[in-house]
């Protein structure tokens, strides 16, 4: 049943205000249509959400992004003519193929600026001495349960559940779904079983979770790339917001002094490969997307503490920016959810840079346009190797 | 109790659906299971309301007691 409402803003609601409102409303809830004008908020949920609860949540919402910073750490505002979104163009060309959505297969041109990045930073983790490592594209239930994500991520979670090991579920589901049955969807309710795992929605949380209840450790760098999967996709089916998406981190685990150290290298690489780019971009103070509920809290903590950055990118052809990367810092979280402590006993603090490719690979043909040869050399010279 | 702490205790009670009479100083997040992320919200934006101030980001995410709630409060106020 779809419910319909609308909200007027006693004060000038800006920009910023109402992308932070609209994205959490969003998340939480199903939304058919949204629009922001004249300082009115209008909403069509696909689910029936009453007046009071509605008015309750967007007078919280209108509070907090009231108050929040955007305190930035770095600008580069280049003047260029704005080229159209790329999206077309690299569909056109197969760099670019959907599988699903908010899944796409990449190759080409696309491909090969988005390995290079990803080695870049790999090569960059490796000089600083981190430790390489490969981690399941899984989270156990366990690592979900040690640090709360059910509660505070709920709309970003995807399971993943096999078929119950019994004769009769597995010869109904062979039936079922046959070939020649043709089908969308397939049911979880009848033969599948508990799951047991989840697509993982952050690389660098399994590092932490296989040192659970480590003692004395010593402070460490370590690297990895992989998938990452979100419950979310873009309107349009696009590469500004994907299902599956591809994640270089540098994590950083030990004492206070040294994590702070290595957030604050982490911030000067990144100012030195967004100069590198030459990107519209910036560096600012954000907080992670939150469920209207329980991480509401959590996500006014980050902000205030800057404890996450993120790193955007401009999308001239919408004017919107795009998170292409952040630079979290973790305090103690992981070192008291996973009991890892530090030769003085205390809980260890952690942090991490991660680089998404197939975003910053979008901005950067957003930005200079899908004809390699017009790039600057350096970029260009990337696809033509 | 003062009648700063009066306040607190009648918003706390409010949102909190408590008897007055349960508030007191050890009233906390930890010990009212009622207090989650949505209710303290509602706290901060009654007392900036009630005591007429503006509470910054890095104190709403601190006053989680009825103590760290008058603390700020006389931080802004006095």
């Amino acid at each position: 049943m779809k419910s319909t409402h609308t909200y007027h803003f006693n004060r000038e609601v800006n920009e910023q205000a109402v992308s932070f409102m609209t994205d959490a409303i969003e998340r939480s809830y199903d939304v058919e249509r949204i629009d922001f004008s004249e300082n009115m908020l209008s909403l069509v949920f696909r689910e029936p959400v009453s007046t009071e609860s509605f008015d309750t949540l967007v007078e919280r919402l209108d509070f907090i992004s009231s108050k929040m910073t955007t305190r930035s750490l770095y600008e580069n505002h280049p003047l260029r003519n704005a080229p159209e979104d790329p999206f077309e163009t690299l569909l056109q060309s197969g760099d670019v193929q959907p599988v699903g959505r908010g899944l796409f297969v990449l190759q080409g041109q696309f491909l090969k600026l988005f390995q290079y990045f990803n080695e870049y930073w790999r090569k960059k983790a490796l000089e600083l001495g981190a430790v390489e490592q490969d981690n399941p594209a899984v989270w156990p239930a366990g690592l979900y349960r040690d640090i709360n994500y059910i509660a505070e991520f709920p709309h970003q979670i995807i399971l993943a559940t096999p078929v119950k090991q019994h004769n009769a579920d597995l010869t109904a589901m062979a039936q079922k779904y046959a070939k020649k049955k043709a089908f969308a969807h397939i049911d979880i309710t009848e033969h599948m079983a508990p799951s047991e795992f989840g697509l993982q929605n952050a690389v660098c949380d399994t590092c932490y979770y296989v040192m659970r209840g480590k003692r004395a450790f010593e402070n460490t760098l370590f690297t990895t790339y992989n998938k990452v999967f979100r419950n979310e996709c873009s309107e349009t089916n696009s590469l500004d917001r994907l299902t599956s998406f591809s994640v270089r981190d540098i994590m950083f685990v030990g004492d206070q002094k040294f994590v702070m150290l290595q957030r604050q290298k982490m911030i000067e690489l990144t100012i030195e490969f967004l100069d590198w780019l030459d990107l519209d971009s910036s560096i600012a103070a954000a907080n992670d997307p939150f469920f209207t509920d329980e991480s509401m809290i959590k996500a006014v903590y980050q902000n205030a503490s800057e404890l996450k950055y993120e790193l955007l990118a401009k999308l001239p052809f919408s004017g919107k920016e795009l998170a292409v990367g952040s630079i979290n810092l973790h305090q103690d979280f992981f070192g008291q959810a996973f009991d890892i402590t530090l030769p003085d006993g205390g809980y260890v603090w952690s942090g991490c840079l991660g680089i998404g490719f197939e975003r910053i690979v979008y901005a950067l043909y957003a930005q200079y346009g899908t004809e390699a040869d017009s790039w600057p050399s350096h970029l260009s010279a990337i696809v033509e190797n | 109790m003062t009648d700063r702490e009066i306040g607190i205790r009648t918003i706390l009670a409010r949102v909190l659906d408590m008897d007055e009479a349960n508030v007191d100083e050890t009233t906390s997040s930890e010990t009212v299971s009622q207090w989650d992320s949505l209710s303290h919200i509602n706290i901060i934006m009654l007392l900036e309301k009630k005591f007429d101030v503006s509470i910054g980001l890095d104190d709403i995410a601190n006053m989680k007691s009825f103590n760290r709630i008058r603390d700020v409060l006389s931080t802004l106020i006095d």
